[in-house]
């Protein structure tokens, strides 16, 4: 069992009707409220909110010790972007709101990106780390969707836009992989790689969150142990094919047998049982009980996609939406090709009050795994990671009066100290955050106190 | 929410989507040929996977399957907990047919699976053997749709079916039906057969439908052989070392 730093970058659909009449597209009003979201390019909580370059919100969390953390920290992100477009927008007189949507695929065929990060050892060989987590990432899908609708229902909207098995392409229509190269720790790079997939859904129900995130971890643990050997045909079209299929999803291997995907996500279930039924010692310990929650979850969802998806229907996105959809349908009388319904999934996928998902889950027919004061405490705190010292420059900073609209660029600060002009050069020199599992909370105190010295504040 | 269809999901499609995937997942595993010798009944297959495909139920009754490995356990653990459920491991006047009889029966178990819309069949064709001497002896087959059928003398789980057109003609001859037609053309007298003779004969109707009773076992794949024995109303027993040895190298003469 390994210790690992996890992260997500959430990319936001928005739309305004406010902005049609005036023949204003999202960019103008992205370009006009960009600053809004890029105020502060770092939160409080330890991540980052900004304007990507789709002109589109972007959150991405703080470093995470765990897949539940990912989770909290996600919804936190959410929650965050709500209370800022809650207002509505007055852009030259133009008032009127925006609304956001955490979807894969929106109506004018734009994907928006959801970016999964983990830091693995770079003692794995590429090539090996790469072919045994194709397999995995393509079946993961069963229960990974978020659920789609374009005149047919589907698993998941972002498979449609991966055409290849790997390659470093991020925002290129036609050329984004299953396994994305990109390479940027944020951490010793010597020791450090960064596992950057962009193949994944933005979830909405946190159970599909956490078990997306849970199981490519121990996934990643399985892989780091040189544990699976398993490679499938043409991964890219049966990514495809997975994700119009509502059962059975059959997969072929690369020795020629016809398996399930949901046999072959047993297979990975069933080793990662066997090898963390030992449990695990030294720094890793608070990971076992999660473990063995992730473990449980995982088998009790593969039974249950086998023997009825639909039982699945208060934990699942795609399950979820689709018992919505079909409700929805049947009682309007409705074929899935009805533009009606493709906007219901939209609806489905927004954020805030208004959000079908979020009325289902205010009505208790989703599970949850979080309470509302955990989110609401996220927004805030960060995790107890190198975001911990990020939370605590930002509140320093804001002490002495600086806000953090600086021209670094985003990377720098995710590992090392904001550039901030004091009005002379400086003697103190600022620490830098290497280690993502550090807090840097000393170091950082340490730097103030003598910064404060030379500036004699 | 059983019948969720609203104009995506065509029913007869998906029904017929999940059977052929069924088959074809019992197609990519080598049969099981069980049949009748002079003490009782002989199971002979191959495989390379490391679960027991023949496993013992009660005394005198066995278990054979071929297809999806978790499949298996899930029907062979509910059949072990039928036999204590329904008494028949106590008595000793116990047959396959108070199974295929009782209510909870596993023909309901297996073919209950579509019980709703969603729910897949199970991949696996399921064989259950009752030992008793000569021409007592019973076979009873019940495939992935969970169809009873049963054999005197021999029986073959797993294989190919024939493919037929529509009308019924048969345009390509499965493998299980292959083997059946091997054992009949050759007419046995199944009853004076010793467990040598059954075992050899089991390999020769095997392997010749495969046309490679050389490369019956394969080396390089790590395949094994699995012969299993019920003698009488005895519990199912497996070959030793030293018994499976000459077998071995009757596959290699």
């Amino acid at each position: 069992m390994h210790r690992r730093i996890y992260g997500t970058e959430l990319e936001y659909g928005m739309f305004s009707w406010e902005l049609v009449p005036k023949h204003l597209t999202i960019s103008d009003f992205m370009s006009k409220v960009g600053d809004i979201v890029n105020h502060a390019p770092a939160l409080l909580n330890g991540g980052r909110l900004y304007k990507d370059a789709g002109d589109h919100p972007e959150y991405s969390t703080p470093e995470c010790l765990t897949p539940l953390e990912v989770v909290l920290y996600e919804k936190a992100g959410e929650r965050i972007l709500e209370e800022i477009f809650k207002h509505g927008f007055d852009i030259d007189g133009v008032k009127g709101s925006a609304k956001l949507y955490r979807t894969a695929v929106d109506k004018k065929e734009h994907t928006h990106g959801y970016h999964e990060n983990y830091l693995v050892d770079r003692k794995i060989p590429l090539e090996y780390l790469t072919s045994q987590m194709i397999p995995f990432l393509v079946t993961r899908v069963i229960y990974a969707g978020s659920g789609f609708v374009d005149k047919e229902f589907m698993l998941s909207g972002r498979a449609m836009h991966i055409y290849h098995e790997s390659g470093p392409t991020t925002n290129v229509a036609g050329q984004r992989a299953i396994y994305n190269t990109r390479d940027e720790p944020h951490a010793d790079t010597a020791k450090y790689r960064r596992l950057h997939l962009i193949v994944g859904d933005p979830n909405m129900s946190e159970y599909s969150t956490f078990l997306k995130i849970g199981a490519t971890s121990l996934m990643l643990d399985l892989v780091d142990d040189g544990l699976v050997d398993l490679e499938i045909e043409n991964p890219v079209e049966t990514l495809h094919t997975l994700s119009r299929l509502y059962s059975v999803w059959p997969i072929k291997l690369k020795n020629g047998k016809t398996i399930s995907a949901i046999d072959l996500q047993r297979e990975y279930l069933s080793k990662a049982q066997k090898h963390f039924s030992s449990g695990c010692e030294n720094d890793c310990q608070y990971l076992h009980g999660m473990n063995s929650d992730i473990l449980k979850l995982w088998e009790k969802t593969l039974g249950a996609l086998e023997k009825n998806p639909m039982i699945l229907s208060d934990q699942l996105d795609w399950v979820i939406e689709l018992k919505m959809l079909d409700a929805k349908m049947k009682q309007k009388n409705l074929s899935i090709e009805d533009p009606l319904v493709s906007m219901l999934d939209l609806k489905y996928h927004e954020i805030g009050e208004k959000s079908l998902f979020y009325m289902l889950q205010n009505k208790d027919f989703v599970r949850r795994l979080l309470s509302d004061v955990d989110i609401e405490k996220a927004m805030t705190t960060p995790p107890n990671t190198r975001a911990k010292g990020r939370s605590l420059i930002i509140k320093k900073m804001k002490e002495r009066g600086k806000d953090l609209l600086t021209n670094h660029t985003m990377s720098h600060m995710w590992n090392s100290f904001p550039s901030v002009e004091w009005g002379k050069p400086l003697k103190t020199s600022a620490p830098t955050m290497i280690d993502p599992f550090e807090t840097y909370e000393e170091e950082i105190e340490e730097y103030f106190r003598k910064l404060d010295l030379e500036l004699g504040i | 929410m059983d019948n969720v269809y609203s104009g995506y999901f065509s029913l007869t499609t998906e029904m017929s989507r999940r059977d052929n995937y069924a088959q074809e997942i019992v197609n990519q595993g080598f049969p099981i040929l069980a049949m009748t010798y002079c003490d009782g009944t002989v199971l002979v297959t191959k495989s390379t996977s490391i679960i027991e495909k023949i496993s013992p139920i009660t005394s005198g009754i066995a278990f054979a399957a071929v297809g999806n490995y978790h499949h298996i356990r899930k029907i062979r653990s509910y059949v072990k907990n039928l036999t204590k459920k329904i008494g028949i491991a106590k008595d000793n006047n116990r047959s396959v047919q108070s199974f295929l009889d009782g209510e909870e029966s596993i023909i309901d178990f297996i073919g209950g699976t579509y019980e709703t819309l969603w729910s897949m069949p199970f991949q696996v064709d399921t064989v259950l053997v009752e030992s008793d001497t000569g021409q007592n002896n019973k076979f009873y087959r019940i495939d992935f749709r969970g169809w009873p059928s049963s054999r005197k003398n021999f029986i073959v789980c797993g294989g190919s079916e024939n493919e037929t057109s529509p009308e019924g003609k048969v345009y390509k001859k499965g493998i299980k039906f292959k083997i059946e037609e091997y054992i009949e053309s050759r007419n046995p007298d199944f009853c004076s057969m010793s467990l040598d003779g059954a075992v050899k004969f089991s390999i020769d109707a095997l392997g010749d439908v495969y046309g490679i009773r050389d490369g019956f076992l394969n080396d390089s794949e790590d395949e094994v052989l699995h012969v299993g024995i019920l003698e009488g109303r005895r519990d199912l027993r497996r070959l030793n070392e030293d018994e499976m040895k000459r077998f071995y190298d009757y596959l290699k003469s």
